[in-house]
């Protein structure tokens, strides 16, 4: 592993800080530029709501109880896709080799890829919930449900990059991080999916707090127990 | 390679003569229960399985842990055996314990906790397996499994935890509200007896099962490099 | 559920049960033992070759 020299704590802390930007900036910056992710987890996005309404025949009133299940299986899929390609290129373009050979805490390049997986994860989201309220008449925008695909997406991407960093090591690559993130994250599934149904439907607060405890619990174990795993994952 | 250790030979005969024993008790022993008849029965079988699935579950989250901290494939070995037959075991339990709600509850399958955690709980075993299996270089797959088994480990008992409560705070209206209730039996002592004596007898075959299978990782082992040092 | 005299003929789930205990059993005892003699096989195999690289 490698370590910086040693120093101040203060200026170890902002080092680090700075390797997890920049490593996350590279990532943004490339999408910016090329869009390609962006676009295809978007259209992919929009295509599954699109099936769920045939598939489904939401009238109103079912509607209310299932649109949270719906959300969530979306960015599950369209996350999916996010994460397979944000490993995907680190690996065809020898990224992640330069990156473990620079001086820099492997847990960083594990935030980096975090917060950029997360942003990516984010941004879809945050257009898919206001063309769903569009193309259903609903409005299901509210700074509650905001939260929880907020904790929500936390908790998937902490999980999913350090799968998809194993599953991009496979011969089956792309087949095997769904196969791999699924049956794992449905902890996180089940409460986030609660809580967002308690935001749709108005339930009261105090019946939607147990499940935010849980979504919150969950996160800092997932992500304490990925990043201190993560080393294992990358090294050579 | 080296013969089988007279120790498995013997362990391998008891395995055997204790199921021959725990069948008979089921079949003659163990009382026919008035509720459900003789669907019943299946429940010795059904929770030894389910138990020694669980068992290799433990054992492959504590193998995965000392592979990590120590890189010894041994424990890599003991990790991949522990999943192969808890997944077998687990199977078994699962299928089993579907016949017997058939009859019992009138579906093949509920969507209660311990039910949807032993599904998934199967689907991170075959995952292990397929992940294994995708990857050549045996350290890498060492040090992948491991990881799997942990953050599986960690995320089973999370999973039961969560929807046991998704359960409560949303009591299932449609299908009979408790499920435990239809097919809940006072057990009496000879069925007790039998229970046990079932638990038993699967922990000795999973012991078997596991050294022989152990075993077979080893000589795998052996081959492999084998192999490595011929080619080179 | 009625209280019945003679409880209710379920024995065809319970034999199917146990077929499938037994069946699912035996199969892997026969995956595990065709295995160690492949293995086994091969590695007489690759001793033999050893031996005449040498």
């Amino acid at each position: 592993m490698n370590r910086a020299a040693p120093r101040r704590s203060s200026t170890v802390a902002g080092s680090f800080l700075r390797a997890v930007g920049a490593i996350a900036w590279k990532d943004l910056a490339a999408e910016l530029r090329s869009r390609e992710l962006l676009s295809a987890m978007l259209v992919f996005a929009l295509l599954v709501i699109l099936i769920f309404n045939f598939a489904l025949e939401l009238d109103v009133k079912t509607r209310a109880t299932i649109t949270a299940g719906v959300l969530w299986v979306t960015f599950a899929f369209a996350g999916t896709l996010g994460l397979n390609r944000s490993m995907a290129v680190e690996k065809d373009q020898g990224c992640l080799d330069g990156l473990l050979l620079a001086p820099v805490d492997r847990s960083a390049i594990y935030f980096g890829k975090v917060v950029s997986n997360l942003a990516f994860m984010l941004i879809v989201e945050a257009i898919v919930l206001p063309v769903y309220s569009f193309l259903y008449n609903t409005n299901v925008v509210s700074l509650g449900l905001v939260g929880v695909i907020l904790l929500g997406s936390i908790g998937y991407v902490a999980v999913g990059t350090l799968l998809s960093s194993m599953a991009v090591q496979t011969r089956t690559r792309d087949v095997m991080l769904p196969i791999l993130l699924f049956p794992v994250i449905v902890p996180v599934l089940v409460a986030a999916v609660k809580a967002s149904s308690g935001f749709l439907q108005g339930l009261p607060m105090n019946e939607i707090l147990p499940w935010l405890n849980l979504l919150v619990v969950y996160d800092i174990i997932f992500i304490a127990i990925a990043f201190m795993v993560f080393d294992y994952v990358v090294e050579e | 390679m080296t013969p089988t250790p007279r120790a498995l030979r013997v362990l391998e005969i008891i395995s055997f003569l204790l199921l021959v024993a725990a069948v008979w008790m089921v079949f003659f022993f163990a009382p026919l229960e008035a509720v459900m008849g003789a669907v019943q029965k299946v429940f010795y079988f059904h929770v030894a399985n389910a138990w020694v699935g669980m068992l290799g579950f433990i054992a492959a989250g504590i193998s995965g842990i000392a592979y990590l901290r120590t890189h010894d494939m041994k424990w890599d070995i003991v990790e991949v055996a522990a999943v192969e037959i808890s997944l077998v075991f687990f199977l078994i339990a699962i299928v089993t314990g579907s016949i017997w709600a058939y009859p019992v509850w009138n579906t093949w399958w509920t969507w209660d906790p311990r039910l949807t955690t032993a599904a998934i709980l199967e689907l991170i075993y075959i995952a292990y397996m397929l992940l294994r299996q995708g990857i050549e270089d045996p350290e890498r797959r060492a040090r992948f499994g491991a990881v799997y088994t942990l953050i599986g480990g960690l995320s089973v008992p999370l999973t039961f935890m969560s929807i046991r409560l998704f359960r409560t705070i949303h009591p299932v209206v449609v299908g009979g509200s408790n499920a435990a209730a239809q097919g809940g039996f006072d057990m009496s002592p000879r069925m007790l007896q039998s229970m046990l004596f079932s638990i038993l007898v699967f922990s000795v075959i999973f012991i078997t099962l596991f050294w022989h299978r152990i075993r077979i990782g080893v000589l795998a082992q052996t081959v492999e490099q084998l192999k490595l040092k011929l080619t080179q | 559920m009625l209280f019945l005299d003679v409880p209710p003929d379920t024995t065809r789930f319970f034999y199917s049960a146990y077929a499938i205990i037994f069946v699912t059993l035996t199969f892997y005892v026969i995956s595990l033992i065709v295995r160690w003699n492949n293995l086994r096989n091969e590695l007489d195999a690759l001793n033999e070759l050893e031996k005449d690289s040498k």
